[in-house]
């Protein structure tokens, strides 16, 4: 197989890409410092989100359930308690775990649109839950938050930098191992994966634990970054989508591409924010061409070059 | 005995209106095997055009309706050409990945049509002048003529329609259609003709429930996604691809909603349908008349 040929070369891309990364806040303005360290929250949303599509086959329309428990478990432990700030993120990631594991139910009886479905109904059911608990919630407007991560932008984007890390390290880690070759043959098919004496209920459990419990502190982390969790932020359809046009334009299948398309969304999203009440209107253009065009994203195209 | 009463008429009348609302997308999934995400957006875009050509340019009631079904038309047709073929014809796209690319693609179609809505005509609910005032009582309950014109309206137009697909040579490639397009194909008929007629009907039957459901709930541009999901329960409920089953599925959602709605709280009329569908994903996937 070829994979693990093109994805050294992947490998050394990203190590380049880290070192500019690493180098890049000393010579940028604090604004775009601040973009950045949005993205890299949001390239953690969609590498665990490519994880269950790329690996596990599994199309999960609802990663912002999974974003939205994380970040609400953790914002609303906050505000009512007076438990550390870690341990909100600890217990709001645990909870997205839990919200995790509720979807692999779901997922080994259900097949291509249902599951779909049942994943986009999650995300409904919750924005409405919280709109509906708004006493508690602060409903459409969000609620703000007393804790902070930190008032210093430069350690806000070494803290994002460094989860994309290990979440990525983790991610390669066991795509690149048995593991994710187990999970490709599940997802293609489950019974000849059985009956080579392979427990798809196990990985898929797997699969799924460790993609919530990323994208739950990924969620967790962000709000206490921007000091507030609101619908629009982290739970809304909108979200959704970015999180997976940003995994489709990086390239599903390579863990490592889905950050590149979360810098693109994000960035592009910023730059076009001038557009005013139209941003969206034109990130979405922008994404459904790409989408067309280009339905291997830019690592895919790299990869099919070679 | 007369919240009894109530609850029983406005779930018929909320239940025939979700009827017409859910065939578009139950025969646009049964033919062409594509889930439109973007159904609500349609729904909503055919009542603001139509209240805009209303309320703001003071067409007479009827041409402003017929402006909205006309734009639900053209956008179904744009739809088309612009996002479901090219991923059909698509190479680069591996065949099984392309239910995935056409649920995302229509999604964010979605998100391009509301936003645009949004932005011409604001965000705040519009409502569509009723066709009638005046009203009546029965058995001690309020009734407004709109309410059963739009039942009738409804119930007639699926009439109309069940009529075309069973009885019009049409209608019968149709149905056809929904059986198998290499059949349809070698019997001598165009697909591409096939898919132009689908795509119409399936503007025209959104466009006008569209507006029938604004001129008894109202609509608004953020309501989209709730009327996407509604129509999703509708159709699961009933079975994916079957219009007999999301008829009866429209009644027992329209039901759910009026109980909760008078029972409970208005504000939580779109949370038992969202329950129903979680239930029958989990329990019944194929649905209730499914063949899938």
């Amino acid at each position: 197989m070829s994979i693990s040929a093109s994805s050294k070369n992947l490998l050394r891309f990203a190590a380049l890409l880290l070192v500019i990364f690493v180098c890049l806040p000393w010579v940028l303005s604090l604004y775009i410092v601040g973009v950045l360290t949005i993205a890299f929250y949001f390239s953690v949303f969609t590498m665990s989100w490519d994880l269950l599509f790329g690996y596990s086959g599994e199309f999960n329309f609802g990663p912002t359930f999974l974003i939205g428990v994380g970040a609400y478990g953790a914002a609303l432990l906050n505000v009512n308690t007076s438990l550390p700030l870690f341990a909100c993120v600890l217990l709001g990631t645990l909870t997205a775990v839990l919200a995790g594991l509720l979807l692999v139910a779901p997922a080994l009886r259900l097949r291509g649109p249902y599951f779909c479905l049942i994943t986009l109904v999650s995300v409904l059911l919750l924005g409405e839950f919280i709109t509906i608990f708004a006493q508690y919630t602060g409903g459409e407007i969000g609620m703000t938050l007393p804790g902070i991560l930190s008032t210093s932008g430069m350690v806000n984007y070494y803290l994002a930098l460094g989860l994309v890390c290990v979440s990525a390290g983790v991610f390669l880690t066991i795509t690149e191992s048995p593991i994710g070759l187990i999970l490709q043959a599940g997802a293609q098919d489950p019974v000849a994966a059985e009956s080579l004496g392979f427990s798809i209920v196990k990985y898929k459990i797997l699969a799924f634990s460790m993609s919530a419990f990323f994208s739950g502190l990924s969620g967790a982390l962000l709000v206490f970054y921007m000091g507030t969790a609101s619908v629009s932020m982290v739970v809304s359809i909108s979200v959704v989508l970015q999180i997976i046009i940003a995994a489709i334009i990086g390239g599903r299948r390579t863990i490592l591409g889905p950050i590149l398309g979360s810098l693109f969304i994000i960035i592009t999203g910023q730059w076009l924010q001038y557009l005013g009440q139209l941003d969206y209107v034109a990130v979405s253009i922008l994404a459904l061409i790409i989408l067309l065009f280009f339905p291997d994203g830019i690592a895919g195209i790299a990869l099919r070059r070679r | 005995m007369h919240l009894l009463l109530q609850i029983l008429v406005n779930g018929f009348i909320v239940g025939s209106i979700y009827a017409l609302s859910a065939m578009g997308f139950s025969l646009i999934f049964g033919t062409a095997g594509i889930l439109n995400l973007a159904h609500g957006a349609y729904l909503v875009l055919a009542a603001i055009v139509a209240w805009f050509f209303i309320s703001h340019l003071k067409l007479p009631l009827l041409a402003g309706l017929s402006i909205g079904v006309l734009a639900s038309v053209l956008f179904s047709y744009l739809l088309f050409f612009l996002v479901v073929n090219p991923i059909d014809k698509s190479t680069r796209i591996p065949k099984e990945e392309k239910g995935v690319f056409v649920l995302t693609a229509t999604l964010l179609w979605s998100m391009i049509v509301q936003g645009l809505l949004d932005y011409m005509f604001g965000a705040t609910p519009v409502i569509i002048p009723p066709f009638t005032h005046g009203n009546m009582h029965l058995f001690a309950i309020k009734l407004t003529y709109n309410m059963l014109i739009l039942a009738a309206l409804s119930l007639c137009i699926i009439g109309l329609l069940w009529f075309f697909i069973n009885k019009t040579r049409p209608g019968k490639v149709l149905l056809a259609a929904s059986m198998s397009h290499t059949g349809l194909a070698i019997m001598g008929i165009e697909l591409k003709r096939v898919h132009l007629l689908l795509w119409g009907i399936y503007g025209v039957l959104t466009g006008v429930s569209g507006v029938l459901l604004a001129s008894f709930l109202g609509a608004s541009a953020t309501a989209a996604p709730e009327l996407t999901g509604l129509a999703f329960s509708i159709v699961v409920l009933g079975g994916l691809g079957s219009t007999t089953g999301s008829f009866f599925a429209s009644y027992i959602i329209g039901y759910l909603g009026t109980l909760t709605a008078y029972l409970v709280s208005p504000s939580y009329t779109s949370l038992p349908a969202f329950f129903v569908l979680v239930l029958i994903l989990l329990i019944r996937p194929q649905g209730l008349f499914g063949r899938f």
